[in-house]
């Protein structure tokens, strides 16, 4: 899980929803709207789009499970990801 | 967690900045009606620009720039004149509109007052109150919200000057959980720390929320919620109240709503108004009111301490703490936060409208849409029954209104009072 602090105590600086998922302009600026927030483990980055007015979730994936593998198969189940967007 | 960058953009109101043009999009109550019969010059601060608010002797109001163009005096200590108000200092005489009439130290035949202006606002009355535009021209009309223009009722207003930015305060409005912490928990245990078991009274603030809800209507975010032991049936989820965009609260009980009215002052100071309606039963006789009276409302103990045993008084507490302009950068909202998050991107969508050069929400220019605008309410209030004892006299005691000078005239007003043809 991703800590919300860094070790001085000072909040952490969190990776951003930077870019429109829609129409891929910088939220930077003028540009949107980008609210981060938290359900349980999950970061959540709440965006609107001041170009393409798309209103919608981000989710930040820190992990990703699969299904168990049969016996014989060689697949990975567990995949842990580093912290992006 | 929000960006700094963004914070800035949602909180500054001054001239030029992004809220702060937003924000010029709409009327404000800058004063009571009644102030300006005891003094007929004030000074007034909205959106970071100080101003002088005054009636003339013709019973024109005026809002001009504080200070005089001439050697920069207070106007607001001015002279009232048949046309305008004078400088104490030297004598120039400005008009509602701005334009200089007299400049009594000059030479009789000198055109050097047609070269000078001062900024000047319109200004109108509404409700008992004065209400002010600093936007572009035209200006919009004033909303007839129903409040301040509904018949026989009784009227009266409370007012704090609160040192915090604004959008925090409104930020309150779309908290629906802090009602059962803030309101119920607390308030409990500062009332049992004075008088044990004087909890007892705060049952409906404490009930747990079982489901909270906002929705974007044609003034604002409609605040709903379910509570324990209640359903979507209720008037608190089906009904609910709004907050009116961009500085308004609606909320109450039927016999007494309100607006909680926020204006911005300037980045740090927000003047709050309780604009107190108490509706009769039918049949009750509702006092002649000459005039709607205006009375402060405090928020601090001798000591310097909040005062936290009435409900707005913890509501001012929170502001307040939350620093001049919250550091939004150092939050961690959760999903009970969502009305909060709404707020902010629909106040980010709204500064966007006014940048592409359209009018933000809520602004009005068709008269026959504003002879007088309802806003929804509900009428029972927190599932407690309309005619619980909140309604009849304990909000009184628990409110903002407990320092009203009318206290017991609106009590009696909400027991009954008298029959008009008793």
């Amino acid at each position: 899980m991703t800590s919300l602090y860094s070790s001085a105590g000072e909040p952490a600086d969190p990776p951003e929803a930077r870019f429109c998922p829609r129409c891929g302009v910088a939220f930077a600026g003028g540009n949107g709207f980008v609210q981060e927030y938290w359900i349980s483990i999950d970061t959540v980055y709440f965006c609107w789009c001041s170009s393409c007015y798309w209103r919608g979730e981000v989710k930040a994936v820190s992990e990703v499970y699969g299904v168990e593998p049969d016996e014989n198969q060689q697949t990975v189940t567990n995949i842990s990801l580093p912290d992006f967007v | 967690m929000l960006q700094t960058e963004k914070n800035e953009r949602l909180t500054r109101v001054g001239p030029g900045t992004p809220a702060g043009e937003l924000l010029r999009r709409y009327w404000y109550p800058i004063a009571a009606i009644s102030e300006l019969d005891d003094e007929p010059v004030k000074k007034v601060r909205l959106l970071g620009e100080d101003l002088a608010l005054f009636r003339d002797g013709s019973g024109q109001l005026g809002l001009v720039a504080e200070l005089c163009p001439h050697r920069r005096a207070s106007l607001a200590y001015g002279i009232p004149e048949p046309n305008g108000v004078r400088c104490p200092y030297h004598g120039w005489v400005f008009d509602n509109k701005g334009s200089c009439l007299e400049q009594p130290a000059e030479p009789d035949e000198s055109t050097f007052k047609d070269r000078i202006r001062t900024a000047a606002y319109p200004v109108q009355e509404l409700g008992g109150m004065i209400f002010a535009y600093l936007g572009p021209e035209p200006a919009p009309l004033l909303p007839r919200f129903d409040l301040f223009v509904m018949d026989g009722v009784l009227r009266s207003v409370g007012r704090s000057e609160i040192p915090c930015n604004w959008l925090q305060i409104m930020e309150n409005s779309v908290d629906a959980t802090h009602v059962e912490w803030l309101h119920g928990r607390y308030f409990g245990y500062v009332l049992d720390r004075k008088d044990p078991g004087a909890s007892k009274n705060l049952a409906q603030f404490a009930k747990r929320h079982k489901k909270i809800g906002f929705d974007v209507f044609e003034w604002g975010i409609i605040k709903r919620r379910v509570l324990e032991g209640a359903t979507e049936e209720d008037d608190d989820w089906a009904i609910g109240h709004p907050l009116v965009f961009p500085h308004i609260l609606r909320v109450g009980r039927h016999l007494r709503p309100t607006f909680q009215i926020r204006v911005p002052v300037d980045d740090t100071t927000t003047m709050h108004y309780w604009y107190q309606v108490y509706i009769p039963e039918k049949g009750v006789q509702v006092p002649v009111q000459p005039s709607v009276p205006i009375y402060e409302v405090p928020f601090r103990e001798e000591n310097g301490r909040y005062i936290v045993d009435f409900v707005d008084g913890q509501d001012i507490m929170c502001w307040i703490t939350q620093g001049d302009i919250a550091d939004r950068s150092r939050e961690h909202l959760g999903t009970s936060d969502k009305g909060i998050i709404l707020l902010r991107s629909l106040l980010s969508e709204q500064i966007n409208k006014v940048e592409r050069g359209d009018d933000p929400m809520g602004v009005i220019r068709d008269p026959e849409q504003n002879v007088m605008i309802e806003l929804p309410q509900e009428r029972d209030k927190f599932n407690m029954g309309e005619n619980n004892m909140y309604n009849r006299r304990l909000g009184v005691a628990l409110g903002s209104d407990r320092y009203d000078p009318q206290r017991e005239q609106i009590l009696d007003l909400l027991k009954g009072g008298k029959r008009q043809n008793a």
